[in-house]
């Protein structure tokens, strides 16, 4: 297959200060909280483990079940590594993503933090590389704002 | 000033086969011989790990300093098909870019048709996509006259 090479980019206006935003991404505790626990059932998280700093990888492993409608049964996994990071400003990342042990996409995601009148400004910003067996840029797009919805939700909750 | 997301694509068809053609594009000494910017500069290797997840570093600038710091991440190594990996360009201690480049190899008569794809997510201000574009052609003209070169040796 020829990989195919595209972008998307994502902005939300968050109703919470940059240095509680920011804490959804720095901190692994909360990351956790809307990258991973936010999973469907039919997900089950096999691992996760994040070392947020330059150089620092974020690792988790996922098993979904097979259902009668769903092509994405199997064992996926995430790999990344914080390429550079500017506090409360920016974070740029590489990440591959992975089914039953393949790797189908290679992605640069840059993600930057404004303030917003009262909020916060979020930018998410990916180039990815699809390889042989990608889901494609729609699906990939729709899972970021799912996962920027569960980080809204996240926030929403852990508000003080 | 460039934005995350900026993107090119250079398409050339090398004399070279796919094999021959990969070992020089992915092995960290091979990449010494073309792999810098403009042919007053120089690559120099200081640390060599190439597999998936491996992290390399060559210096690169003039030969009697080569000052700028190119720190490459492979995350995909599909010989002699594909190579995913991301590029941190750096000096003195400032980092001015990343970016994700793409080898894609197909046999092509006796040669190969290579097309990279280069997404760049720059840190500082200023125009880059065309530096880097340039830089990035000035390798690959350094590349094919190796290869023919290294054919007449």
């Amino acid at each position: 297959m020829t990989p195919q090479h595209d972008s998307f980019s994502l902005t939300r206006e968050i109703a919470a200060c940059r240095d509680h935003v920011w804490a959804a991404w720095a901190d692994p505790t909360l990351k956790r909280a809307w990258f991973v626990d936010h999973d469907g059932p039919e997900w089950k998280t096999v691992h996760y483990n994040s070392d947020f700093r330059v150089g620092g990888w974020e690792r988790g492993g996922w098993k979904m079940e097979a259902t009668d409608h769903t092509p994405m049964a199997g064992e996926h996994s995430n790999e990344t590594v914080y390429l550079e990071i500017e506090d409360r400003a920016r974070i740029i990342y590489a990440y591959t993503m992975a089914m039953n042990g393949k790797i189908h996409s290679a992605s640069l995601a840059t993600v930057t933090f404004e303030d917003a009148g009262g909020g916060t400004r979020l930018t998410y910003t990916e180039q990815i590389t699809q390889l042989d067996g990608s889901d494609g840029l729609e699906s990939r797009k729709n899972g970021w704002n799912w996962l920027m919805d569960m980080m809204d939700k996240v926030l929403k909750e852990t508000a003080a | 000033m460039t934005q995350s997301g900026a993107h090119f694509q250079l398409t050339r068809t090398i004399a070279a086969p796919p094999d021959r053609l990969w070992s020089l594009l992915t092995e960290p000494k091979a990449r010494e011989m073309w792999g810098a910017p403009s042919d007053d500069a120089v690559l120099v290797l200081e640390t060599a790990d190439l597999r998936e997840g491996g992290q390399e570093r060559h210096r690169c600038g003039p030969a009697d300093n080569p000052d700028f710091v190119v720190d490459t991440h492979w995350y995909h190594l599909a010989a002699p098909d594909l190579a995913c990996f991301t590029e941190t360009i750096s000096a003195g201690g400032t980092r001015f870019a990343v970016t994700l480049v793409t080898y894609a190899l197909t046999a092509e008569g006796n040669g190969t048709k290579l097309t990279i794809d280069v997404g760049l997510a720059p840190l500082t201000d200023g125009d880059m996509l065309d530096d880097f574009q340039q830089g990035w052609n000035s390798g690959l003209d350094r590349l094919e006259r190796f290869i023919k070169a290294d054919a007449f040796a």
